[in-house]
């Protein structure tokens, strides 16, 4: 943005530069031919004040001015608020300068010049350089609109830029985050796969032990041996859900029918179940297949297959009707 | 009536011993090995029906033990 602005006022300067050399040569010509026409009337005896008469209409001419060889005032014309910026001082400054007015720049000529009867006179003239202020005052509003356009062009590109990276910062930190986050679970997952595994260990053996007391003791502690059991099965079951629950999900779609899949959950349930007084049934009116997770699905029917068990065990439904649960 | 030779094989002193039990209560021949080698020198001697094999063992994986005995005796 800097680097354009520092070249568009360098590009600028040259060519306001390169405008007020062409103008300083094209008035300077204009001069030229005034003089020739001047000297030629002064030199048909022309009165100087008609001489400017014939000039007055001239709409960039600001101001004019004859002068004899003495340099005293013959004649002159001025637009510029009736007086003539002329004075001693400004025959030191050579042919042409500059000076600026309330109607901007005005480009000054003082020349001399002889009439063919070899009289010397100069002429003064003051030329508007209107044209020139407004190009530049055009070239520098042109300059602020472009300006301005790059400007805002910038400000949108590095406001994207800024969403983007936060956006993407954001992205990062949030991947970030679960990644820790599944490290952990995994982790913890472990560990308590382990701890279940250390726990369900010792209750194989108890359940074991059990299963060898019943075949060897008589048969009037075969009830108190079974409810051991059974208990041990409870504990058992719950450290598997426990287990089941705590593993870290990793879903896989696969095409499997619906009624096999129940089938084989409510075999295993049998097999699980207290109570014979449950019965788990599974029934559709037309054939299902289904594309998921056929292990995911499993445990979850499996658990409500589970826990229907329990709540309409003979044992709950007594527990209900007397108002204890 | 002859039920066919069993092998255990478990790390566990306290369930391979209640395993044992359990099946001899039921009329096998049971018998017992901790690791893989000690499994190897059974079937080494013993004609073999079946083999219960525990899945985590001492420093290897019931599946290690298995493949091990069938390259020992397909």
């Amino acid at each position: 943005m800097v680097i354009f602005f520092v070249l568009s006022s360098i590009n600028r300067t040259y060519i306001k530069n390169k405008v007020e050399g062409l103008v300083r040569e094209q008035l300077q010509a204009t001069a030229e031919i005034l003089k020739v026409n001047i000297s030629h009337f002064l030199s048909e005896d022309y009165p100087s004040e008609e001489i400017f008469d014939l000039y007055s209409g001239e709409e960039n001419i600001y101001y004019m001015a004859l002068l004899d060889e003495k340099k005293e005032i013959l004649g002159w014309s001025s637009r510029f608020e009736g007086y003539l910026p002329l004075s001693q001082k400004n025959f030191e400054k050579g042919e042409s300068w500059i000076i600026d007015s309330p109607a901007g720049k005005i480009f000054n000529i003082f020349s001399s010049f002889s009439t063919t009867d070899q009289g010397t006179y100069y002429i003064y003239l003051g030329y508007s350089l209107g044209s020139l202020e407004e190009m530049i005052a055009h070239s520098r509003k042109s300059l602020f609109i472009m300006f301005g356009i790059i400007a805002g062009v910038g400000i949108i590109f590095f406001l994207g830029i800024y969403q983007l990276q936060n956006h993407y910062l954001r992205k990062e930190k949030e991947a970030e985050e679960e990644r820790r986050e599944k490290e952990r679970y995994r982790e913890i997952s472990a560990f308590t796969s382990g701890v279940a595994h250390e726990i369900k260990n010792p209750l194989n053996s108890l359940a074991l032990l059990f299963e060898l007391f019943e075949k060897k003791v008589p048969q009037e502690f075969h009830e108190e041996i079974s409810l051991g059991r059974r208990e041990v099965r409870r504990i058992s079951r719950i450290i598997d859900r426990f287990s089941d629950s705590i593993k870290p999900l990793n879903p896989k779609k696969e095409l499997f029918i619906l009624k096999d899949l129940m089938e084989d959950i409510i075999v295993s349930l049998e097999k699980e179940r207290d109570s014979a007084d449950v019965n788990l049934k599974y029934s559709e009116e037309s054939r299902v297949s289904l594309s998921a997770d056929k292990e995911l699905l499993s445990a979850c029917q499996r658990r409500k297959g589970s826990t229907s068990s329990i709540l309409f065990s003979p044992e709950k439904r007594k527990a209900w009707e007397s108002g204890s649960t | 009536m002859d039920k066919g030779n069993l092998l255990i094989v478990e790390d566990d002193p306290l369930q391979r011993k209640l395993i044992k039990e359990n099946l001899e209560q039921e009329g096998h021949s049971v018998f017992e090995a901790s690791s893989s080698r000690e499994a190897l020198e059974v079937i080494a001697e013993q004609p073999i029906d079946i083999a219960v094999v525990d899945y985590k063992l001492n420093g290897e994986t019931g599946i290690d033990v298995i493949q091990k005995m069938l390259s020992q005796n397909p």
